[in-house]
C-alpha cells in the first residue's frame, strides 16, 4: 500500500471520529470515547506507517489538485504534501493525540461533558494535521486557525471555572493579535509573489531565485514570525500560555505543550526560505527567541503552581528554538526540529505525569504537595525521566537535541551559545525544585489512594520510553539525516561544559530546595497539628547567601523592574480604555440605538404618513437627479 | 395589424405559467368538492409548483430562447433560472404553510392564493412589454393583498388596506411614468422603446419618467423611503405569507428592476438611473440595519432586514454601471439563491417555534437549545448566514458583492458601498445574534416540553435550507461557475 500518497487518510480517520462522538453526543458516553480512541490509535498507526515508508522512499509526494473556489484569477486550492519534516509531525501529533486519549479516558471518567472533549481533541488532532500536511500557506493558515479555535474550546472547558473562561479568552485575544500579523504577511506575500501564488513550493523558488525584492522578504518574514510568536508564546504575546493550564492536564500535553504550540517553530521551518533571505528578520527572531528562552526559565524559577512550572518550561524551550532557527543554517533548522520532537516527547510525559499527581492528590500547588513518591512510585520515575531529558541529562533524548542545538549556536556566536547554557542551568534548577518540592518529603493529604490505573500508565510508560529511545544515538543521528543534510556536531568541550552546567544547576537546586518533611507533633492529645520542618532557608551559610540573593535581588529586579513598570503601563492602558476607548466605542453604539429608536419611533403606522413619505422620497429623488444635471 | 393567434408551440415557451393556471383552476374546484381536507389541498398545490419547476428546468436544460406574443414575453436562460429560484422560494413557503393552523377566513385558499401570485412574479421575470408588466405586477400584488387580508385578526385587514393604498401609489408612479415614455416613443415594447427614445429631444420628460419607474419599483421592493409599508404589511400577515411577501414578491421587483434597467433605461440614462439607485441603496442600508437594531417583533424584524439585503441585491446592478456582465448577473443570482435559503429558513423556523395567536417574539427562542437541540443547530447554520458570517452562503454572497463594487466602481462609490455592506454587517451581528442568545439562553422557571412542532413539510424546508446554506458557503465555486455557464450566452447575445 501506498501510504504517503495515501496520507490524507490520517486527519480523515480523526474528522470521522468527531463527527461520529459529536453526532451521537451524550447517549454514547459509554463507548464514543473509547471508539474515539482506537480510532486515534489507528489514525497514529498510520502515521508511522507513512513516516516509515517516506523515511525508506526518500520521496516527497504532492497533491494540491482539489480547486476549491476561483475568486477573480486567484484559485484557492488544496491538497496535502508529505515530507520528511510534515511524516515527522504527524508521527508526533498523531502518537501523543492517542496516547492523550487514552490517558484522559481515566483522567475525565466522571466528567459530565466527557464525549465533547473526546471530540474536540480529535477535531483538533485532524486540524493539526491538516496544517501540517498543509501544501499552501493559506491552507496552513485556515488550520491554524482550526487549531486556535479548538485551543480556545478546550482551554475554557471548564467554563464554569471563571480562569477557565477568562484564560480562554486571553489565550484567543493574543493568539488573534499574531494572527492578524499572519494573515497580512499573508496579503503582503499573496501581492509579491509572481504568480500569485502561495504555494509553499512556489514561495521555496521564488526567494531562492530572487525574484521578491529584499524588503518585502523582510517584511513577510517578521510577519510570519509575529504569527509563530502568537502560537509559540514567545515574548510579548506568551502571556496566554501559562494561563491556558486551567485547561484539563492532557490538553496542555498535547496542545499547549507538544504540538499547537510547537506550530509556530514548524511554520518558521516551513517557509525557512524566507528567513535565510533576510539577515535582519533572522537576527529579530534570534533576540526574541533568546529573550523568551531566559525570561521563560527565570519565571518557571519562581512559580508555585506545577502545570504553571511547566508551561513556562515550554515558554523557554520554545524561545530556544527559535533563537536556534535565527541562526540561518541549515543545521540550525535540522537542530531546531530535532528538539522540537524530542521536547514534544518528553514535555508530555512531564504533563501527563503531573496530571497523575494532579488527579490522585488534587493539588497543584508545589508549596503543598510533598512525598507523592510514596504514593506514585511508577509515576515519580516517569517524571524524573522527563525532567532529566528536559534538563538534557545524558543519555536521554533531551541531550542529544540540545548538544545539537548548542553546536550551530556556538557557529551563530558566543552569546547566543552563552545564553543557550544560562537557560540550560535555569532549566536544570526549575526542574530540580519541582521535582523535589513535589514528589520529596512528606506527603501533607490525607487518604490519598492511588489505585493502579492502566489508561493513565500506559501513556507514561510509552512516552519515558519515547523519551529515552529516541536519543539513541544511532537512531538520532539518522533521524536528524532525514531532515535534512548537515546534522551538527558539537565539539567536545561543549559537551563537557553544558553537562557541567546542568550538574551544577542541579546540584545547586538541590541543595538550596530541601524536601520538606513533616514530623508528627509529640502531643499525641493534637494529633493534627503537624511540625512543618522548614526547608533549610535559614541554616548554612550557602543557603542564606542563595536566599537572600534570591529575595533581594530576583525580587526586586523583578517587582520594580517587571511588575511595577508593567502595572504602570496596564494602568495607564487601563485609563486608557476606559475613558478614551470606551467614550468612543459606547458613544458609537449609543448613536445607533438612538438613531434605531429615532427610525422606530418614525414609523407610526399611520397610512397617510406613508404615503406622504413617498411621495417626499419621489420628490428628493427629482431634486437629486435635476441637481445631478445641472 | 396582425391578428393576433396563440399556437399550441407559444403555450409550450410558457409551460411553467401555463401548469400553474391549470393548477389553480383544478385546486379550486378540488376544494370545492372536498371541503375538510385543508392538507391534501396544500399538498396539491406543492405537486403544481413541482410540475412548473420541472417545466422550468426541462427549459433551462433545452437553452430554450425564444419569444411570444409578439416579444411580450421572452423564455431565456436568466428569466427561467429566475423563475427556477423563485419557484424553489414559493415551494418553501408553502412547506411553511402547510400544517400551521389556520388563522383565517378561508379554507383551501390559503394555499391556492399563492400560485396566481407565483404566476405573476414569474410573467414579471419574462416579460418584455409594459403592459404585461403592469399586469403581471398587479396579478402579483392582487393575489398577495387577499392572502394577507384573508387573516381573522384586525391586524391583517389593516395590513392589507395598507399594501392596497401604497401598491395604488406605486402603480401610479409607474403608469404615470409609462405614459410618459409612451408618449415620446408610442410603443410599450422595452425593446423597441429603447431605440425610439432620443435623449436629446426630451431629456427631461424622459428622466422624470424613469425616475418615476424607478421610485415605483423601489416601493415594491420596499427600499428606503419607500419602505414604510413593508413592516405593518409584515407584520400583519401570517407567517407563511410573510415568507412570501419577503421573498417572492421582492425577489421578482428586484428582478424586474434589473429587466427594465439593462433593457430601457440604462441605454439612455445610466448615469441618472445609477445615481438614484445608488442614492436609494445607500440610504436603504443605512436605515435599514439601525432600523432592525430596535426591532423585536420577529415579523418586523426580517421585514426590515429583508430591506438591507434587497439593497444588497441591487449592489452588482449600480457597480456595473452600464451594463451588467456575467459576473455581476452570476454574483446577483447566487446572492439570491442564498437570499432565498436563508429567508425561508428563518421563517420556517419562525413558524415552527411559534405559539398560535400571538405575534411571533424573538423570545420564543427562549432556551431552544436545550428544548430541540437539532433545530437548534439548524437555526444557528440560518443565522450565519443571515450575518455573513463563515462558512456560509451569505458570506460568499455578500463577499462576492463587496469585491464586485470595490472592482467594478471606481473611486469613493465603490468604497461608498463596500463600506456600508461592512458597517451594516457588524450591526446586522447585533440583531441577528439575539436570536443565536435568545436559544442559549435558560429561561427561568419550568421549561416547557417542547414548544417545537413535529411538522414534516415545515421542519424539511428548515433542513433544507440550513443544509443548502452550509454547503453553498462549502462549495461556492461550484453554483458559480454553473450559474455563469448557464446565463453566459443569454448575456452575451
Amino acid at each position: 500500500m501506498d501510504f504517503v500518497a495515501s496520507a490524507w487518510m490520517v486527519p480523515m480517520l480523526s474528522l470521522l471520529a468527531f463527527g461520529v462522538v459529536i453526532m451521537i453526543g451524550e447517549r454514547g458516553k459509554a463507548w464514543t470515547p473509547i471508539g474515539s480512541t482506537i480510532v486515534s490509535g489507528v489514525a497514529a498507526i498510520f502515521a508511522c506507517c507513512v513516516w516509515v515508508q517516506q523515511w525508506q522512499e526518500r520521496s516527497s509526494y504532492t497533491w494540491a489538485e482539489w480547486r476549491w473556489l476561483t475568486m477573480g484569477d486567484w484559485p484557492v486550492q488544496f491538497g496535502y504534501e508529505v515530507q520528511s519534516l510534515t511524516a515527522c509531525m504527524l508521527v508526533i501529533v498523531t502518537m501523543i493525540g492517542a496516547l492523550v486519549q487514552l490517558y484522559a479516558l481515566s483522567y475525565m471518567r466522571d466528567d459530565g461533558r466527557k464525549t465533547t472533549f473526546f471530540a474536540y481533541i480529535s477535531l483538533f488532532t485532524c486540524s493539526m494535521c491538516g496544517l501540517v500536511l498543509s501544501p499552501n500557506l493559506l491552507q496552513l493558515f485556515i488550520f491554524w486557525e482550526l487549531v486556535g479555535l479548538c485551543s480556545f474550546l478546550l482551554i475554557g472547558f471548564w467554563f464554569t471555572k471563571p480562569a477557565a473562561r477568562e484564560a480562554a479568552r486571553k489565550a484567543f485575544l493574543l493568539t488573534r493579535i499574531g494572527d492578524v500579523g499572519l494573515l497580512i504577511g499573508l496579503f503582503v506575500l499573496y501581492h509579491a509573489m509572481p504568480n500569485n501564488s502561495l504555494a509553499l513550493i512556489d514561495v521555496h523558488n521564488a526567494v531562492q531565485n530572487g525574484v521578491i525584492p529584499e524588503h518585502t522578504v523582510t517584511l513577510v518574514a517578521l510577519l510570519l514570525f509575529f504569527g509563530a510568536m502568537g502560537k509559540s508564546g514567545q515574548v510579548p504575546l506568551h502571556t496566554w500560555l501559562p494561563d491556558a493550564m486551567e485547561g484539563p492536564t492532557p490538553i496542555s500535553a498535547l496542545i499547549h505543550a507538544a504540538t499547537m504550540v510547537a506550530a509556530g517553530v514548524f511554520l518558521v521551518s516551513r517557509t525557512y526560505d524566507v528567513f535565510l533571505a533576510s539577515s535582519t528578520a533572522l537576527l529579530i527572531v534570534a533576540i526574541i527567541g533568546a529573550v523568551t528562552a531566559v525570561l521563560g526559565a527565570v519565571a518557571a524559577l519562581v512559580q508555585r503552581d506545577l502545570k504553571r512550572i511547566l508551561a513556562y518550561s515550554t515558554v523557554s524551550q520554545l524561545g530556544l528554538m527559535m533563537c536556534t532557527l535565527g541562526m540561518g543554517t541549515q543545521a540550525a533548522l535540522i537542530a531546531a526540529l530535532l528538539h522540537l520532537l524530542t521536547h514534544a516527547c518528553f514535555k508530555a510525559l512531564l504533563f501527563l505525569a503531573a496530571g497523575r499527581v494532579i488527579h490522585t492528590v488534587h493539588q497543584q500547588d508545589i508549596e503543598e504537595l510533598g512525598g507523592v513518591r510514596n504514593v506514585l512510585p511508577w509515576t515519580t520515575g516517569a517524571f524524573a525521566i522527563g525532567a532529566l531529558a528536559l534538563a538534557g541529562m545524558v543519555p536521554l533524548s533531551g541531550f542529544w537535541s540540545k548538544e545539537a542545538l548548542f553546536a550551530v549556536l556556538l557557529q551563530g556566536g558566543a552569546v547566543w551559545v552563552t545564553t543557550a547554557l544560562c537557560v540550560s542551568a535555569l532549566t536544570a534548577m526549575y526542574m530540580t525544585r519541582a521535582f523535589v518540592r513535589v514528589f520529596l518529603g512528606t506527603l501533607r493529604q490525607k487518604n490519598v489512594r492511588a489505585s493502579r490505573d492502566i489508561p493513565m500508565g500506559v501513556p507514561l510508560g510509552a512516552l519515558a520510553v519515547g523519551a529515552i529511545a529516541i536519543g539513541w544515538p544511532p537512531m538520532f543521528a539518522r533521524l536528524g539525516a532525514q531532515l535534512g543534510e548537515g546534522y551538527p556536531h558539537t565539539p567536545a568541550w561543549l559537551v563537557a561544559t553544558s553537562l557541567g552546567v546542568v550538574v551544577m544547576g542541579i546540584a545547586v537546586a538541590a541543595y538550596v530546595v530541601r524536601p520538606r518533611v513533616i514530623v508528627a507533633s509529640t502531643r499525641a492529645r493534637q494529633p493534627s497539628r503537624k511540625k512543618v520542618v522548614p526547608q533549610r532557608r535559614f541554616s548554612g551559610t550557602g543557603a542564606r547567601v542563595a536566599s537572600i540573593l534570591r529575595v533581594a535581588v530576583w525580587d526586586w529586579v523583578y517587582r520594580n523592574g517587571v511588575v511595577r513598570p508593567f502595572q504602570a503601563f496596564s494602568r495607564g492602558m487601563a485609563q486608557l480604555d476606559q475613558t478614551l476607548v470606551r467614550a468612543c466605542t459606547e458613544g458609537i453604539g449609543t448613536c445607533t440605538v438612538l438613531i434605531g429608536k429615532l427610525a422606530s419611533r418614525a414609523h407610526v403606522g399611520q397610512l397617510h404618513v406613508y404615503g406622504i413619505w413617498s411621495l417626499w422620497g419621489i420628490v428628493a429623488l427629482l431634486c437629486f437627479v435635476l441637481w445631478k444635471k445641472v | 395589424m396582425t391578428t393576433i393567434t396563440l399556437r399550441l408551440s407559444d403555450l409550450v415557451i410558457m409551460a411553467p405559467e401555463c401548469i400553474l393556471l391549470l393548477g389553480v383552476v383544478v385546486l379550486t374546484l378540488a376544494d370545492l368538492w372536498m371541503k375538510s381536507s385543508r392538507t391534501s389541498i396544500g399538498i396539491g398545490a406543492l405537486v403544481v409548483l413541482c410540475g412548473a419547476l420541472a417545466a422550468a428546468v426541462v427549459q433551462l436544460v433545452q437553452e430554450t430562447d425564444a419569444t411570444v406574443l409578439f416579444g411580450a414575453y421572452e423564455a431565456d436562460a436568466f428569466s427561467s433560472l429566475c423563475k427556477i429560484v423563485l419557484l424553489l422560494a414559493a415551494c418553501g413557503v408553502l412547506g411553511i404553510a402547510i400544517g400551521t393552523p389556520n388563522e383565517t377566513h378561508a379554507v383551501g385558499e390559503m394555499y391556492t392564493l399563492y400560485i396566481p401570485a407565483l404566476m405573476g412574479a414569474m410573467l414579471l421575470v419574462s416579460s418584455r412589454e409594459w403592459m404585461t408588466t403592469y399586469v403581471a405586477l398587479e396579478l402579483l400584488t392582487i393575489s398577495t393583498i387577499v392572502l394577507i387580508g384573508m387573516r381573522r385578526a384586525a391586524i391583517g385587514k389593516e395590513a392589507a388596506m395598507k399594501l392596497i393604498v401604497l401598491g395604488g401609489v406605486s402603480s401610479a408612479f409607474l403608469l404615470y411614468g409609462i405614459s410618459f415614455l409612451y408618449g415620446c416613443t408610442g410603443t410599450t415594447y422595452y425593446e423597441v422603446m429603447a431605440s425610439r427614445l432620443d435623449m436629446g429631444q426630451d431629456a427631461s420628460l424622459i428622466t422624470i419618467a424613469f425616475v418615476m419607474i424607478v421610485a415605483s419599483i423601489a416601493v415594491k421592493i420596499a427600499l428606503v423611503p419607500f419602505h414604510a409599508w413593508a413592516l405593518d404589511v409584515g407584520a400583519g400577515a401570517v407567517v407563511p405569507v410573510a415568507a412570501f411577501l419577503s421573498v417572492v414578491s421582492k425577489l421578482a421587483a428586484i428582478i424586474l428592476l434589473w429587466r427594465v434597467c439593462v433593457d430601457v433605461l440604462f441605454p439612455h440614462a445610466a448615469d441618472v438611473v445609477v445615481d438614484v439607485l445608488f442614492v436609494l441603496v445607500c440610504v436603504s442600508l443605512v436605515v435599514a440595519h439601525v432600523l432592525a437594531l430596535r426591532q423585536v417583533t420577529l415579523l418586523r424584524l426580517f421585514a426590515v432586514s429583508g430591506i438591507a439585503h434587497a439593497a444588497l441585491l441591487l449592489v452588482p446592478l449600480i457597480a456595473s454601471g452600464t451594463r451588467p456582465d456575467v459576473d455581476a448577473w452570476t454574483i446577483w443570482l447566487y446572492y439570491a439563491v442564498a437570499y432565498v435559503l436563508m429567508n425561508v429558513g428563518a421563517f420556517a423556523a419562525i413558524s415552527l417555534t411559534h405559539t398560535t395567536g400571538t405575534q411571533p417574539h424573538v423570545h420564543q427562542f427562549a432556551g431552544l437549545v436545550y428544548r430541540a437541540p437539532w433545530t437548534a443547530v439548524a437555526i444557528v447554520c440560518i443565522v450565519l448566514s443571515l450575518a455573513g458570517l463563515p462558512v456560509s452562503a451569505g458570506f460568499f454572497g455578500k463577499l462576492f458583492i463587496l469585491l464586485d463594487a470595490l472592482s467594478q466602481r471606481e473611486g469613493t462609490a465603490g468604497i461608498v458601498l463596500a463600506a456600508l455592506i461592512v458597517v451594516g454587517t457588524v450591526i446586522s451581528f447585533a440583531y441577528y445574534f439575539r436570536i443565536v442568545r435568545q436559544m442559549f439562553w435558560r429561561p427561568e422557571g419550568p421549561v416547557p416540553p417542547s414548544s417545537v412542532r413535529t411538522r414534516w413539510f415545515a421542519q424539511t424546508v428548515l433542513w433544507g435550507s440550513a443544509l443548502g446554506s452550509v454547503a453553498l458557503g462549502c462549495a461556492p465555486g461550484w453554483l458559480m461557475e454553473l450559474l455563469a455557464q448557464l446565463i453566459a450566452h443569454t448575456v452575451v447575445s
